[in-house]
């Protein structure tokens, strides 16, 4: 016998009591998928948390900054008063993180580290843009204003999303996320974002996203001794066949790759996905660590994609992208801020990277953009020293944010104490395309690097010393295809057959010598003038 | 004695009906309770709905937290659905008290005293006190009030026995020296209220019922933490888990403080319980338990909240751990005998038995994983394990509050789940030492 009592007032209460928690659970479930995905409950709370407290903090320091930037007028490197100085850009610095973490011991960036930047750069006026004013002003059918960059963050992970939007939002800043399709779609990983919580974020309005390749991002093995390197930069090994794939097939793999990441990311998504960021920043040009790097990669990504982006290696070329530079119109650099750096280290940074206006006068600080490619460079005693390293032949220096120059003329004031030969540097594009004026006791050379290739296409010889003992000016004079070299005013040589690919271009200063370590010269004045 | 448990006056039956006409704080405070305490079902729920996912990462733990929940909430759940049992005035059955005692010379007098000031013809009432032994002045406190009590009860017999023989004896010995239709047993250091009587023979009114436990609160509640940990515990073993086993009639421990047995199903199996051997070894202890599980093959046993009781629980630390680890012995004894036979009984009843079984000896091979291997292996520490145990204490706490009115139960929420913890390990060593008859707190 039993001795229960079904009576209509509790069965009523109990079944709504179900239902309440039935409804309830089912909400706070599918909002849970769609905002964290699949991770575990201590990770979510975790989120919640800190956001939530970070949150409340950052509106607060928001609040402080646009108080201050009121008051406060930041100065800028382009101190000019011509008027080409118009407020509006010419070339544009695109950034990139990977991951934010939350105070961990590693050396990876840490939230407050992030913040600290992003703060700093709202506070100097830098405003995000999203991808496609990027494109547009890349193709010159937009104007920005001087101070817009590009926030970007690559390989799609949790920690690269769920930390930085609450400060996105205070900021009112975009971010733009490369996913790694076969991470994201269709997966329950508690560390790459669901695709659940990319819908998310893209209703959001804050986030934009493109594509970071399907298998390019594993490294694969390259000979049968198991070495691993980038897949989309080296021939990979068949393990089936015994033997490195061809050029044809893997021009043909990293097509299929390339293409169907871009398909599982617009089919999924339902969104026009249209730039590429390289794995690892490399798209092909040869590194310390891997020589055999093959160019490939561009080409098969510009007929895919319209932007591809690669991580600038901090010397060599300038670290924004320049609006008319049509010869590498669809494969862009981006800077990737260190752990480490402050937030004003970042801003002055991207200050130096500035397209900066003419006149232009140097040194005054060594932090105004002078990018080093090699050698020792010091700006002590407010003069710029330029020198070989020990065991090095020579060294160059050149001015970040002087690409979009175009006619002016280069005067420097120096001296090389070990009277060696040094080179005035014009229209300089980036190491491996630039003009020079190259002047030694014995001859004066012009010089021009095209894709690499040097060659001298005037000079004098035969009427030194041309270099004069003590200081003295040299000058270096581009107008149109014409390059003429100088010292102490008088023109010793000019050409009127500059390469048309070098039709705009910066300034940079080289010494060289055959003799190990004697390299050098000083400037105490460098300035550069518009024609 | 709080004033709550006031409601029985000896002339008036029914409780006074709570006058709706102010709202009381306390009502609101007991609203906020009784939400807090859905809110937290609703939470369980979510992170059992969590949990389910993980379920086929690791079926067996995660089948564990799914049964646990689902026994937990559906002891709740049946409990709420006890059929409320009127007493009927025209059924008096006649009634026997059976009081065995040792070494109780403190509180045997009120014990008996109380016998009788019940609300219950007298006349339909004798009492059997058995002196077990005592080295104390149980004896002749016994036969004092035995004295007074002839006043108003005509039977009032008192058994001595120089020797101490054990409580199995001394109950039998009361089955034996009884006359009357209902034996109630009552232990030497609890406290009857008035109405117990009533509450307890209404049952026997349909004749498939062979025992009834009563509720039984804890005396001294406020004297330590110890104590107010028990008061808890008592209130939901007894409110809960005993109520939804008594919904089938199913349940398996009327336990000796009070509860009441039909003498006509008693004399059928006495005998046999008292020689009763487990392992080889006599049983000396669990005899309430035992008692219950003769009974239950055959016929019904329920539980009826309103016959209310009183006794003392331990305030020492060191005699608590001793009684629940006698308690631990008897109910893997008594558990391995009814398992025999539970299926016989309402498939509910079965199943819930049976699940109860697997979720007890499961427990501390799960705690011990989750508290030192998974920790120790994944560096983790195990915050979701000792949360979600902390979240099932609370619920309980929650029950407690709403239903007993505001009294210090949060520390005795948090001394729950501590104790929990610590004495989780009892069983595994309770299982080994079961041969081991000494009751080490007599």
């Amino acid at each position: 016998m039993n001795f229960i009592q079904l009576s209509n007032k509790k069965i009523l209460f109990t079944v709504s009591i179900a239902l309440v928690m039935f409804v309830l659970i089912y909400a706070t479930f599918s909002n849970k998928q769609a905002y964290y995905g699949y991770s575990p409950m201590t990770d979510i709370f975790a989120w919640i948390a800190s956001n939530t407290f970070y949150s409340t903090i950052y509106k607060v320091r928001a609040q402080n900054i646009s108080n201050e930037a009121a008051a406060l007028v930041f100065k800028s490197n382009n101190i000019s008063d011509s008027n080409e100085h118009t407020g509006n850009a010419i070339a544009l610095p695109v950034l990139v993180y990977h991951t934010v973490e939350n105070g961990s011991e590693s050396l990876n960036l840490q939230r407050d580290a992030f913040e600290d930047q992003l703060f700093a750069l709202k506070k100097a006026g830098w405003e995000t843009i999203t991808l496609k004013e990027f494109q547009a002003f890349m193709r010159g059918t937009m104007t920005l204003p001087e101070r817009s960059f590009l926030l970007t963050f690559d390989d799609g992970t949790k920690n690269s999303y769920h930390p930085v939007t609450p400060l996105l939002r205070v900021l009112d800043y975009t971010g733009v996320s490369f996913i790694l399709p076969k991470h994201s779609i269709g997966t329950e990983s508690h560390y790459y974002l669901s695709d659940h919580e990319i819908d998310t974020m893209l209703e959001s309005g804050i986030w934009e996203i493109g594509s970071h390749g399907m298998d390019v991002h594993e490294y694969q093995p390259t000979d049968s001794k198991d070495t691993y390197e980038a897949p989309l930069v080296n021939y990979i090994w068949l393990e089936n066949e015994g033997r490195t794939e061809t050029r044809e097939e893997y021009l043909e793999r990293i097509n299929m790759d390339l293409l169907s990441a871009r398909e599982a990311l617009e089919d999924r998504f339902d969104v026009v996905v249209s730039s590429f960021a390289y794995p690892f920043g490399e798209y092909g040009r040869p590194t310390d660590s891997n020589q055999n790097a093959i160019p490939g990669a561009v080409m098969v990504a510009e007929r895919i994609y319209e932007t591809s982006f690669y991580q600038w290696r901090r010397g060599g070329e300038f670290s924004f992208n320049y609006q008319k530079d049509e010869s590498r119109s669809h494969l862009y650099k981006r800077i990737e801020p260190d752990a480490q750096w402050s937030g004003e280290e970042l801003v002055q940074r991207l200050e130096s990277g500035l397209a900066k206006t003419l006149p232009y006068e140097s040194p005054r600080r060594d932090d105004e953009g002078w990018l080093r490619n090699w050698g020792k460079v010091s700006f002590a005693n407010s003069v710029i020293t330029l020198k070989a390293e020990d065991f090095g032949t020579g060294g160059t220096i050149f001015l970040d944010g002087s690409g979009h120059w175009e006619n002016y003329t280069v005067t420097a004031r120096l001296q090389s104490p070990t009277n060696t030969g040094f080179s005035l540097l014009a229209r300089f594009k980036d190491d491996n395309n630039l003009a020079m004026c190259n002047f030694n006791r014995d001859f004066v050379h012009i010089e021009q690097t095209i894709s690499g290739k040097q060659r001298v296409i005037e000079g004098v010889r035969d009427g030194g010393p041309y270099v004069p003992q003590g200081t003295f000016e040299a000058q270096a004079v581009v107008n149109g295809r014409t390059i003429s070299c100088a010292i102490n005013g008088e023109v010793l040589v000019t050409s009127r057959f500059l390469d048309p690919q070098l039709s705009v271009g910066g300034v940079g200063i080289k010494t060289w010598s055959p003799e190990i370590g004697l390299a050098s010269v000083v400037i105490e004045k460098f300035t550069v003038e518009k024609n | 004695m709080n004033k709550l448990w006031n409601g029985d006056v000896i002339t008036t039956i029914k409780e006074p009906k709570h006058k709706k006409n102010k709202a009381n704080i306390n009502d609101i405070k007991t609203g906020g309770i009784w939400l807090a305490f859905f809110i937290i079902i609703y939470f369980i729920l979510f992170i059992k709905v969590l949990t389910f996912e993980t379920v086929f990462n690791n079926a067996f733990f995660g089948f564990y937290s799914i049964l646990i929940t689902v026994y937990i909430l559906s002891r709740f759940l049946l409990a709420y659905f006890h059929k409320e049992t009127p007493y009927d005035p025209s059924y008096e059955p006649t009634v026997t008290f059976v009081v065995p005692a040792k070494n109780e010379e403190d509180n045997i007098a009120e014990t008996i005293r109380r016998f009788g000031n019940v609300n219950y013809p007298l006349d339909k009432i004798e009492v059997v006190a058995i002196n077990d032994g005592s080295t104390d002045g149980t004896y002749t406190e016994m036969v004092k009030v035995a004295n007074e009590l002839r006043s108003k009860i005509k039977t009032v017999k008192v058994i001595n026995w120089k020797v101490n023989k054990g409580k199995r004896h001394g109950m039998a010995e009361g089955v034996k020296q009884a006359s009357h239709d209902i034996i109630i047993f009552i232990d030497s250091d609890s406290f009857i209220e008035p109405n117990c009587v009533r509450h307890l023979v209404k049952y026997f009114a349909s004749d498939s019922v062979g025992a009834v436990s009563g509720h039984t609160d804890v005396y001294n509640r406020e004297t330590n933490l110890l104590t107010q940990m028990q008061a808890l515990r008592y209130y939901i073993a007894f409110k809960i888990y005993k109520s939804a086993e008594s919904v089938f009639g199913s349940v398996t421990c009327c336990p000796g403080c009070c509860s009441a047995y039909r003498r006509k199903y008693l004399v059928e199996i006495v005998d046999e319980w008292l020689v009763q051997r487990f392992l080889g070894a006599e049983c000396t202890f669990g005899d309430d338990r035992s008692l219950t599980n003769y009974i239950i093959r055959n016929y019904d046993a329920v539980y009826s909240h309103e016959a209310l009781a009183y006794t003392v629980v331990p305030d020492n630390f060191k005699v608590y751990v001793r009684q629940q680890f006698r308690w631990k012995k008897s109910w893997i004894r008594e558990t391995l005998i009814a398992s025999v036979f539970m299926w016989r009984r309402h498939p509910l009843a079965a199943a819930s038995y049976y699940l109860y079984i697997f979720l007890a000896l499961t427990s501390p091979i799960v705690f011990f994983r989750a508290i030192a291997w998974y920790p120790a292996v994944h560096q983790v520490w195990p915050v979701i394990y000792l949360f979600g145990l902390f979240l099932m204490l609370l619920l309980h706490g929650l029950y407690y509050r709403a239903k007993v009115g505001p009294r210090a139960w949060a520390l005795a929420v948090f001394s729950f789940w501590f104790n929990s913890v610590i004495l989780i390990w009892q069983l595994p060593w309770a299982a080994i030492n079961i041969r081991d008859s000494r009751w080490g707190t007599r």
